[in-house]
């Protein structure tokens, strides 16, 4: 079933800059789509679209059949829940345990209720013993992982993750990273990554190449991480199995075409003892 | 040697209940006109290590010389600007500091307070610009109105128009995409190699430290823990494992098929020759 | 900002540190007007009593109170200048030359000193002992019954609460900012009043840029997560009054009463 459904999208900030340009696309429930593209792609203005924090031009967005309009904004945000990319510019409480209550505040829960809910959650993702903390004393990863509980709070049947991972250290990618897959194998949600780590886009099951505010090209991760011109027009890195694969026919040895690191592992050691 | 770390300490908040000891002794010699790594966890000293080389944190214990200035704890530091010209620091975020009304007036800003002339500023600003890949057009408009990474090449041209002989850069890539983080590198390794610049640049990106670094400095607890050169540093893998880094893809395939039978050697760091040699094995068998 | 102590918090367990942060400024109100009442030497006795066993009920050690007025002592001395000049009524104290300074100059004086120093002792008894969200939520509670006559009162404690959580990265930006033009050549210390001014402006120009951006970004950040202002929403942190709250507020409109009879029966 398709859960999202964007048509025609059109946006600009101002009349010299077109960021998104007749954009459609669908996203299927319960999958992981990656949104792939360099900075200034559009691919985070998209985002900002699909939950109404800017206002489109012409187009739709549909959120379960239903258009995305004033009326319908805050039932469409209670259902799409976003993590945006500054650690720190979107801790609103004063404490992790605060932080977590601010959207059940706002969504009216039964102030006695909130303990439960924001335990079951700092749970989640591994904060429990940090409720007390303030910001400051926290690392990227770590208020991160605070936002992401805040929002799973509010029980979201979407996720959009919104280059979440672009300003933290490795360990702090990989604690998140690990929550979105995570997220991904346990619950059905839907989950929508924007990023332009390209080892990311291997795990997703969907992705959508974004250049010059427009779709470049979409569909498994398999066949278009092997689209090389295209991914090159698009400014993009290649994914380094792609690289070594195209080094190795030049030394005469073809692969069957795989993305990620481990298949092409695989297929080298098949072939070094099955000859 | 231009740069010499003697037993350095530095205490963060002294003598207050905040306190909090972020550097220990540090002993660290830094060969000049290399391109240096400075890597380790969040919190393990790198950003205090890079801030006593132009003097804007000053030891708390130890000395350091840096270039031909030497720096001993409680003695009253004379000469920092002119350290300060001389040592180029470039901060994590450096868009942030622009504020100037056009790119010119922002790129004379330092060199005019290390007193050059107002013309000598200008030549300067323009060579600046110039080595970062952009043309004399941006040279008045508003450094506002740029991109992200436009603004930080501006950002870090205001640094390069001082003309300091060292160039330190606290994570310069975070928060660029891949394309531009490469593009960023290769410009810092070009200042080293063409320009003859000594840099060091603080990241945690494992492919910059193998593609475009000559050594690599590891951090831990505010120790460094280990000084190499970075053909060393990727050799070993159990010492990787240890300090918990993700190896450059390179070295994690060489890895992986090494334990599955391939005999790769420990000194195969680039796709070419690596893929060379797997060619070769895997023909021999055949 | 390490030195500033007037208005810190400070972290003790203590009767007064648990007490609703409501009662708290309720009593701190009811003491103040009682500071207000001229009672003479015995009511300000009175009160000197009480508010000192305040202070040490809480804990706070009067070194920190006295660190605390250390602001004021400059304001006091210039206000007795000005009394010695103005008030010519009272005994002659002593001459300086053909100079009089009259008894009445120093006794006002010292009268209003006594008045700000009780004063700042009541002020710091609440907001030593009380976290300052804590404080913006006792205001936002007291408030409620005047939004009726248009007070925001949820509104303000949202603005106050989100300024004091970004208090410390903001601290921490400026840092980083002076830092980073320092390594530019910038010297706040010395330098001409034209260099001073661009120094300045260096800090000042960065620092409004990405305040700017964090304000963007944080109403992104609200809105998504469904705040929007002027809509009804709940509140996690419940405040809840228990005997030692009636307690204080009782024992300080007590206090009052007895200030009235003593300034206006006795």
């Amino acid at each position: 079933m398709k859960q999202i459904e964007v048509r025609n999208l059109d946006f600009s900030y101002d009349e010299n800059t077109h960021a998104v340009k007749n954009v459609s696309f669908s996203i299927e429930k319960g999958s992981y789509t990656t949104i792939i593209g360099h900075n200034g792609s559009g691919k985070s203005t998209i985002a900002k679209l699909m939950i109404g924090l800017l206002e489109k031009n012409s187009g739709e967005v549909l959120i379960d059949g239903m258009p995305l309009t004033l009326e319908s904004l805050q039932a469409i945000r209670s259902k799409v829940g976003i993590v945006f990319q500054n650690p720190d510019n979107q801790f609103i409480g004063s404490t992790v345990r605060d932080d977590i209550a601010f959207g059940l505040e706002n969504h009216c829960v039964d102030p006695d209720k909130m303990d439960e809910i924001i335990m079951e959650f700092a749970k989640k993702v591994n904060m429990v013993e940090f409720l007390d903390s303030e910001p400051t004393k926290l690392s990227g990863g770590q208020k991160q992982r605070v936002a992401i509980a805040g929002v799973l709070a509010m029980a979201p049947e979407i996720m959009i993750f919104d280059e979440s991972t672009s300003m933290l250290d490795p360990q702090g990618k990989n604690e998140i990273n690990e929550v979105i897959r995570e997220l991904h194998a346990k619950t059905k949600m839907t989950l929508v990554s924007i990023t332009h780590d390209i080892e990311e886009v291997t795990k997703s099951d969907y992705v959508i190449v974004m250049n010059n505010g427009q779709i470049v090209m979409s569909g498994k991760p398999e066949e278009i991480m092997l689209r090389e011109k295209e991914l090159m027009k698009s400014n993009l890195d290649l994914p380094f199995s792609l690289k070594m694969m195209k080094e190795l026919e030049k030394n005469k040895i073809r692969l069957s075409k795989s993305v990620t690191i481990e298949g092409l592992v695989d297929e080298l050691c098949q072939l070094n003892s099955t000859k | 040697m231009s740069i010499e770390f003697n037993k350095v300490s530095y205490i963060y908040s002294e003598k207050t209940p905040f306190e909090f000891a972020a550097l220990h002794e540090v002993d660290l010699k830094l060969s000049e006109k290399k391109m240096t790594a400075i890597i380790g966890a969040t919190g393990s000293g790198k950003s205090t290590l890079v801030q006593h080389l132009n003097a804007l944190l000053l030891p708390s214990g130890g000395k350091l010389k840096v270039l031909d200035f030497e720096i001993v704890a409680k003695q009253k530091a004379t000469n920092l600007k002119a350290l300060r010209s001389h040592v180029g620091l470039v901060f994590q975020f450096p868009e942030y500091q622009l504020f100037e009304e056009t790119i010119m007036k922002d790129l004379c800003f330092g060199p005019k307070n290390f007193g050059v002339s107002e013309e000598e500023a200008q030549l300067k600003a323009k060579k600046a610009l110039k080595l970062v890949g952009l043309d004399d057009s941006y040279l008045e408009k508003s450094p506002l109105d740029l991109s992200g990474g436009q603004k930080r090449r501006v950002a870090i041209a205001g640094i390069l128009a001082m003309d300091p002989d060292v160039l330190v850069l606290d994570e310069p890539t975070a928060g660029l995409d891949p394309q531009g983080a490469v593009q960023m590198m290769s410009l810092f390794r070009e200042l080293n190699q063409k320009h003859g610049k000594t840099v060091l640049v603080v990241t945690h990106d494992m492919e910059h430290v193998l593609n475009y670094c000559d050594e690599v400095v590891v951090m831990k607890k505010g120790e460094v823990y280990s000084h190499t050169s970075v053909k060393e540093f990727f050799q070993d893998t159990t010492y990787l494992d240890e300090l918990h880094i993700l190896p450059p893809a390179v070295v994690r395939v060489r890895q992986m098929l090494n334990a599955r039978g391939f005999h790769v050697p420990a000194d195969c760091f680039d796709i070419k020759t690596l893929c060379a040699h797997i060619a070769k094995e895997v023909k021999h068998h055949g | 900002m390490g030195n500033f102590v007037l208005g810190k918090y400070l972290p003790y367990d203590s009767v007064i540190h648990k007490m609703d942060p409501r009662a708290k400024i309720l009593a701190m109100l009811l003491v103040l007007i009682s500071i207000f009442i001229p009672a003479g030497y015995l009511g300000y006795t009175v009160l000197g009593i009480v508010i000192v066993a305040t202070v040490l009920m809480a804990k706070l050690s009067l070194k920190f109170v006295w660190k605390s007025m250390k602001p004021m002592l400059f304001m006091l001395c210039f206000l007795l200048v000005i009394n010695v000049f103005a008030v010519k009524t009272g005994d002659i104290l002593f001459t300086v030359g053909t100079f009089e300074i009259y008894s009445d100059a120093v006794f006002q004086t010292v009268y209003i000193a006594v008045r700000l120093m009780l004063m700042i002792m009541v002020t710091t008894c609440l907001t030593a002992t009380t976290k300052p969200l804590d404080l913006t939520l006792g205001i936002e509670d007291l408030l409620k019954p005047f939004k009726k006559v248009g007070v925001p009162a949820h509104e303000i404690a949202m603005m106050i609460s989100i300024a004091l959580r970004f208090i410390p990265t903001l601290i921490e930006e400026t840092e980083r900012i002076m830092k980073a033009q320092a390594s530019r050549g910038v010297d706040l210390q010395e330098g001409k009043l034209k260099e001073k001014i661009m120094a300045i402006l260096s800090l000042i120009v960065p620092l409004f840029v990405s305040a700017f951006q964090r304000a963007e970004d944080l109403a992104n950040a609200m809105e998504a997560r469904g705040y929007a202002p002027g809509q009804r929403r709940t509140r996690y942190k419940q405040l809840k009054l228990h005997f030692r709250d009636y307690a204080l507020m009782l024992c300080s409109a007590v206090l009052l009463v007895l200030i009235c009879v003593i300034a206006f029966v006795l």
